[in-house]
């Protein structure tokens, strides 16, 4: 929740030192991030001479005495995570550690000198290590829960995809390590196959500069990164175990850091073992889960130049509920709405067995940055991407272990990028160009027709985002992009072959203004984006299990064009007390989605309903508020999210829009009791309201009943001991073990979600 | 640091430029399809055999299916097998053996439109001794009319439910692999 965002060093006078002479010091200040005051009662510690300390009014502290040599500084405030900064002192230094003591507004300004990944994001909410830890959330998705605007469609408990404000899907681009992320993302029960258990930092960032990553990004764009640059050439990290009492999970995950002769390391590994979830009354039958993740990155900064190299590999192996498995018509009616779910089985099993989904994820990025000139970056970036998922059905004649669904994806991705920070004119920009290809594979081995079809897919793209400050307090953004499209699908109907070309030209524009009154910083954006169709929306042809329908997809399909304006304020409202207000309104011409065309196809399987893509008008509205009242101690925290959808043709609320959700956590933490570093306790409280705006036509059953939750931690961060932090979370999620079925879960036709899970972790950070 | 850079950017123009040529679609071969079902109702006491028949030979989507029903005379048992074809190549796959090969995670249910219209008895068993439905009798009433006879192959059902061995599908779960409804006079 609180975190640093950047770190400043300012050199003292030059200070002629002799070498072995002990009487150099070294002073410290903290200070908040929004108002840039020292902040007092910061924790220092100097592990090297094992000394600590507070700051004092003006967030100031002093070691002096010093000898030159290599030191760890660790600075923590009050429900703060610490930070570590390692130096090599030879003269007399001052260190300036900014931190974000109201991260809860997760609205930040980030533009940071080194961190080549953050450049240019003006409208970004951040979550760093400490709240994943927190949170212990294992999926990407599910940890930018707590970001205001961020829900999850989910197909149980372990496959979750992120809607940001209403977008899901193609609406949303997620960005690896500065790549952006290319798999199976036409699937509602696709999650992105990325690590978050390793991930340093995860972000949403919408408005101007979220378009250099693609059309797709009119949602809003998330960025998972690892923290690079650490000139510590000592080894660093952490790793963490933790046991779940619902799914008997054990999940576990490292991270190493250190400075070589090679460059600086970074190495991240996880791995989850995770058995059958539970609901309140009956074991999810089928639903475990195993997923491991590894990831290597090698960056050296050398004079004008900073190179980066990195692997990663993600490989999950998850259950789909037994009783979620159904064929037609008549299969479904069997199966929804009932108490409890067909082939429920009495006892837990680790056991993953048909119906289920193997996927693997293997991405290689080579990332080049040379400094032209002062205040001129030139930036190459290429990435390849391979994605690798197979799907599981239940099959006649011992075909249940041959895929029905088969799909190899092949991606390249390129960029180049220019970057001109001019400080005396107080403008910034960044102008690139990007190549993106594509080809998808199905295997014939699966003998079923192929719901995607083979198609190939290049890309060019031209992208522009221009910062002005005008003053102070007053910035001026605006992002610009081109984008050029080619596929070629081989598309098979009745058995016979046809290639069918695409040409789509789209464009992208969006301003945005920044401007600080007193403490409250308001954010105005406006964006058009045009977003080309996804070969899903051209060309799914097929039975789609699970919702027991037939998907065709309609080749005639246009762009879809959005307008959005949006506004956020945020800030102190008073003393003691935080805001963060936004609202958007979209207008989306052509929006293309799913709907029932009042067909039932015969086939010998009995009769199925016939949904087709279509293009519709359609406006979003989305309302976020969020209230901190911080007294140091005592944190409140209250949230409000409210989402509006409505097919304006058909006058109609939209499906698949997050119903209204509102939250209030207490936090209570103190320091130095019982031998304990720092001990915090939250208790989480969450309303889930129904959603009422689903027309009766367009969904088989009634939406779920609203439903209150809440869920409990402690937290205690234990003293250094073998040169290692220790963390310990106690954390119980429903508490109650309430029954309850979410609209946003795509099993809730057929099973409760899941019940009350009492989880223990540990982490050391050394 | 040179041969770096060189080699840094020597790999990204070779990404840039570098995409496969797509290989030729493959069309899978659909080795489940089912294609063409045929019910034989043979008369017990001798006479022309009756053929409920549903043809669907490019499988699902393109042409409609067709399904065919016969007239069944009044008081008369007949002995049923049915038969499940793939005629979608050039040959003839019985996938009626791998129903038979599976027998204990299938059963074939046929649900008349009205009960008592006709009544179906299951003459064959799976080595648990559950009755599988490729074999049945079917016996006509007294009663003359129009009505439909639904045959459903259920895949993994729960046979040990209430009434599943008697044919009511009602409580038996699994997955409908084919569901067909014929149309039926009885004269």
């Amino acid at each position: 929740m609180i975190q640093k965002i950047y770190i400043l060093f300012t050199f003292l006078s030059s200070v002629v030192i002799t070498f072995g002479q002990c009487d150099l010091s070294l002073a410290i200040k903290v200070t908040d991030h929004h108002d840039h005051e020292g902040l007092s009662f910061a924790t220092v510690f100097l592990k090297e001479i094992n000394l600590s300390g507070y700051t004092d009014s003006t967030g100031s502290f002093i070691w002096k005495n010093l000898c030159p040599g290599d030191y760890h500084i660790t600075v923590s405030h009050v429900g703060c995570p610490s930070q570590t900064q390692f130096i090599e002192l030879s003269k007399s230094k001052t260190i300036v550690f900014e931190i974000e003591h109201h991260d809860e507004m997760l609205e930040t300004i980030e533009i940071t000198e080194t961190d080549p990944n953050t450049q240019l994001g003006k409208h970004r909410s951040t979550l760093l290590r400490d709240q994943l830890f927190e949170s212990n959330k294992s999926s990407i998705s599910e940890m930018l829960q707590i970001i205001p605007g961020v829900s999850l469609i989910r197909s149980g408990s372990s496959i979750t995809k992120p809607i940001i404000n209403g977008l899901v899907g193609h609406r949303i681009v997620i960005v690896n390590q500065g790549i952006p992320q290319e798999s199976q993302q036409w699937g509602l029960d696709h999650a992105p196959e990325i690590d978050g258990s390793t991930a340093d930092k995860v972000s949403v960032i919408q408005g101007p500069s979220a378009i250099q990553y693609g059309m797709n990004a009119l949602g809003g764009v998330v960025i998972v990164e690892p923290i690079l640059l650490n000139v510590d050439p000592h080894l660093h990290g952490e790793t963490g175990l933790s046991f779940h009492s619902n799914g008997r999970s054990l999940k576990s995950s490292t991270i190493l850091r250190k400075k070589s002769s090679l460059g600086y390391v970074r190495i991240a590994g996880s791995y989850i073992v995770q058995g059958d979830m539970r609901s309140s009354a009956y074991y999810l039958t089928n639903t475990g889960q195993r997923t491991g993740s590894f990831d290597i990155n090698l960056s050296q900064q050398k004079n004008k130049w900073f190179g980066t190299i990195s692997y990663s590999l993600f490989r999950s192996e998850q259950g789909i509920l037994r009783g979620s498995h159904i064929n037609n018509l008549t299969d479904l009616a069997q199966a929804i709405g009932r108490e409890k779910p067909l082939f429920t089985n009495d006892e837990f099993s680790y056991a993953i067995n048909a119906p289920r989904q193997l996927v693997g994820h293997h991405t290689a990025k080579i990332q080049n940055i040379f400094t032209l000139k002062k205040d001129q970056k030139l930036e190459l970036k290429s990435a390849v991407q391979y994605n690798d998922r197979n799907e599981f059905d239940i099959r006649r004649g011992n075909r249940s272990d041959i895929p029905a669904l088969s799909l190899s994806l092949f991606n390249t991705f390129s960029e180049i990028n220019l970057q001109i920070n001019e400080k005396e004119k107080h403008f910034n920009t960044k102008i690139g160009i990007q190549q993106k290809y594509l080809y998808n594979r199905n295997r014939p081995e699966t003998g079923i027709p192929p719901l995607i079809p083979d198609y190939s897919q290049h890309q060019f793209s031209l992208f522009n985002i221009m910062q002005w400050s005008l003053s102070r307090n007053w910035q001026l953004e605006s992002g610009l992009r081109l984008e050029y499209r080619k596929i070629v699908a081989g598309v098979i109907r009745n058995n016979a072959v046809s290639i069918i070309k695409h040409y789509y030209s789209n464009i992208a524009f969006s301003l945005g203004t920044r401007k600080q009154f007193r403490k409250l910083t308001t954010y105005t954006d406006f964006s058009i984006v045009s977003r080309p169709p996804d070969i899903s929306e051209l060309y799914s042809n097929g039975l789609h299990q699970g919702v027991s329908g037939i998907e065709e997809g309609n080749p005639n399909l246009g762009s879809e064009i959005m307008y959005r304006i949006g506004n956020t304020v945020s800030g102190d409202i008073a003393e003691h007390n935080h805001i963060h207000l936004s609202g958007h309104y979209s207008y989306i011409n052509d929006y293309i989605y799913l709907l029932p065309n009042g067909e039932n196809r015969l086939t010998i399987r009995g009769a199925f309903p016939v949904y087709n893509y279509k293009s519709t008008d359609a406006a979003l509205i989305n309302l976020n508020a969020r209230w901190i009242y911080d007294m140091s101690r005592w944190q409140l925290i209250t949230q409000a999210d409210y989402n509006y959808g409505q097919d304006l043709t058909n006058n109609k609320g939209l499906v698949r829009i997050p119903p209204f959700v509102g939250k209030a956590n207490i936090q209570y933490s103190f320091e130095n009791k019982w031998g304990i570093r720092e001990i915090k306790f939250s208790l989480e409280s969450s309303y889930h309201a129904r959603q009422t705006r689903i027309a009766i036509e367009d969904d088989f059953l009634k939406t779920p009943e609203g439903y209150f939750l809440q869920d409990i931690w402690l937290r205690l961060r234990l003293h250094q001991r073998w040169k290692a932090d220790f963390d310990v979370l106690l954390r119980i999620d429903n508490l109650w073990d309430t029954s309850y079925r979410d609209y946003l879960n795509r099993w809730r036709y057929f099973a409760d979600d899941t019940g009350r899970n009492v989880s223990l972790s540990i982490k050391s950070t050394f | 640091m040179k041969h770096i850079n060189f080699f840094a950017i020597s790999t990204f123009m070779a990404l840039t430029f570098a995409s496969c040529e797509p290989e030729p679609v493959v069309v899978p071969n659909q080795e489940e399809l089912i294609t063409t079902l045929i019910m034989t109702l043979t008369p017990s006491l001798g006479g022309k055999p009756l053929e409920l028949r549903f043809t669907d030979l490019d499988g699902d989507g393109g042409t409609a299916p067709i399904i065919k029903g016969d007239t069944l005379s009044i008081s008369t048992i007949y002995t049923a097998t049915v038969q499940f074809l793939d005629q979608s190549g050039t040959t003839t796959e019985d996938i009626t053996l791998e129903v038979f090969d599976e027998a204990e995670d299938h059963q074939v249910f046929y649900t008349p439109s009205l009960t008592d219209f006709v009544k179906v008895d299951y003459k064959d068993l799976d080595k648990n001794g559950k009755p599988l439905g490729i074999k049945t009798t079917l016996e006509t009433f007294a009663m003359k009319g129009t009505g439909t006879l639904t045959l459903t192959l259920i895949h993994q059902p729960n046979k040990s439910a209430a009434k599943v061995v008697e044919g009511d599908k009602t409580n038996a779960g699994g997955e409908t692999d084919i569901e067909v409804t014929f149309p039926i006079v009885i004269k």
